[in-house]
């Protein structure tokens, strides 16, 4: 019921009562107005007892105005008037159930179904995860085509080939190594390539080179070395090699490069028989300097000959390397940090068979592993 | 404060008293009805003006007017209670709306991911199957000669050695 029929009522009832019969009127025609209103019919559907309540003040309403009691028609005219608006306003709370049920009955439908696709979704997932290692099995099953018997050219290009792998894999592990020494499965990736460089130092009569063995090894290193990066807990931060290459870059001198382990830095004319010439020390402490400002780089050193060593060569390059090592940790390096190898000359970077230039391939490389990929 | 149930209650317990006295609980609680105060103020000014008119009619000893008149406050404050669970079955109504609202679109999105799901496991078969389906037969050569045959000719061969 609108504010201005209430107010209309009271003015009436005030009035009523002061026995002015013409205001009577005003009231029975307010009680009437509502009861024709559109609105009501709303009230008559939704609120039936409360609205048969209200006819029966507006008949009672009727009864009296004929009977001339002026002040009872006003008061039941009003009473009719407060039962039709509640008759109303219990069609409005009527509404409101059935629209509160509805929506009760939408959101179970709803979250019912969202529980269901998300229950197909996980079932789903977990099925695609199988698919995914079922894939995984079936891309490792394609394999390359292994490699057959070549003339003896093509196989003595294939052992200095397969060297220069086992050697790689051999330096990959090495950095893996440092990151995580006692990382799983560096044992035996470390061993596949000892049996690689025997049967490429002792081959056995109409054996074939073992390049794929070799490459097969080099990719586990590396991968080992990817895996002990993940699991070294490396803060993105740290062992930026972004960062340290450009630092080397632009302090001069170093011509730094990068492979999978990081950081190198090649140095040659190092030694004197095994003791570090002095421009070489110098270098190194400088570099020992570096090792000491980015901790988290850990730092092999790799000693490579010209041509294949003999076995007191050999020895003698493992003094080499310890002896860069020292450099390096005299300079400031972690010592636990530092691990000196001796490659040979199973990794060349020119052509090992040219007089010319194979002197290239003895050099020392410092090489800044990087604790992240 | 709200104050629908407690409310209803009153006027339900108070139909059988008299009206005077059942129309004066439920103001009283109505009165206390902070949250739907503004919503209830008129009706609430009609019940009052309704007791006061009974009372002066009791004054005038006009019980019978004063009676109808005590019927109309209980009206009024009927109504007003009333109101005051229409409005509270509103706000239910918005709420839970809303939510199946919400609910619906979490649906929607479950349903997304569902579908991307399907697609992603798909790609995952198709790819498997044409692994699957590869040649396994014999490998081919990588090599120009066998190997009792380089054995024999060392130096035979048809690419260059390379």
């Amino acid at each position: 019921m609108s504010l201005s029929v209430r107010f209309a009522f009271a003015c009436t009832l005030l009035s009523a009562g002061c026995g002015h019969s013409g205001v009577v009127n005003d009231t029975l025609l307010d009680m009437e107005r509502v009861h024709t209103s559109e609105a009501m019919r709303e009230g008559a559907t939704f609120a039936p007892q409360q609205f048969a309540h209200a006819e029966e003040e507006r008949v009672l309403a009727e009864k009296e105005d004929k009977s001339g009691d002026a002040t009872s028609a006003t008061i039941h005219a009003a009473r009719a008037i407060a039962a039709y608006s509640d008759a109303l306003v219990l069609a409005r709370l009527a509404r409101a159930t059935t629209e509160a049920d509805d929506a009760r009955e939408a959101l179970a439908r709803a979250e019912a179904s969202a529980q269901t696709y998300t229950r197909e979704r996980s079932d789903l997932e977990r099925e695609s995860d199988e698919l995914e290692k079922k894939l995984q099995v079936a891309r490792e099953a394609i394999a390359p085509v292994p490699s057959g018997h070549a003339d003896p050219q093509r196989e003595a290009a294939r052992r200095v080939a397969a060297r220069s792998l086992a050697a790689e894999a051999r330096l990959i592990c090495g950095a893996a190594r440092l990151l995580s020494p006692s990382f799983e499965g560096l044992d035996n990736a470390e061993k596949e390539v000892d049996a690689i460089d025997v049967q490429l130092e002792k081959p056995k009569r109409g054996a074939t080179t073992p390049i794929d063995g070799a490459a097969r090894a080099r990719a586990v290193c590396l991968g080992l070395l990817t895996h002990a990066r993940r699991t070294s807990g490396a803060t993105p931060e740290a062992g930026d090699s972004d960062a340290l290459l450009s630092e080397l870059s632009a302090s001069g001198g170093w011509e730094p490069t990068r492979d999978e382990r990081g950081v190198v830095v090649t140095l040659r004319d190092v030694f004197r028989g095994t003791a570090l010439v002095p421009t070489a020390s110098t270098k190194l402490a400088e570099l020992g300097r570096v090792a000491s400002a980015h901790p988290s780089f850990a730092v092999q050193v790799v000693v490579h000959d010209a041509v294949p060593p003999s076995p007191a060569e050999a020895a003698a390059d493992v003094q080499r390397a310890e002896a860069v090592a020292a450099a390096l940790v005299a300079g400031g390096a972690a010592p636990a940090h530092v691990r000196p190898e001796a490659a040979g000359a199973r990794a060349p970077i020119v052509d090992p068979s040219s007089a010319t230039y194979r002197s290239r391939n003895a050099r020392v490389d410092v090489v800044f592993v990087s604790p992240r990929s | 404060m709200a104050l629908g149930p407690v409310i209803a209650l009153a006027i339900g317990t108070s139909a059988h008293g008299d009206e005077r006295s059942s129309a004066l609980a439920v103001l009283g609680l109505l009165e206390k009805d902070t949250v739907h105060a503004a919503l209830i103020a008129d009706e609430l000014k009609q019940a009052r003006d309704a007791l006061e008119r009974a009372t002066r009619m009791h004054d005038a000893n006009d019980e019978k007017h004063a009676h109808l008149a005590e019927g109309l406050a209980a009206e009024w404050a009927q109504v007003a209670g009333d109101l005051v669970r229409a409005a509270e079955a509103e706000k239910v109504a918005t709420e839970l709306r809303l939510a199946a609202n919400d609910a619906g679109a979490r649906a929607d999105r479950e349903r997304a991911l569902l579908e991307e799901g399907i697609a992603r496991q798909g790609r995952l078969r198709a790819e498997i199957d044409t692994l699957e389906r590869a040649p396994k037969g014999k490998p081919e050569r990588t090599s120009s000669v066998d190997a009792g045959a380089a054995m024999a000719r060392p130096k035979a061969t048809t690419d260059g050695g390379s």
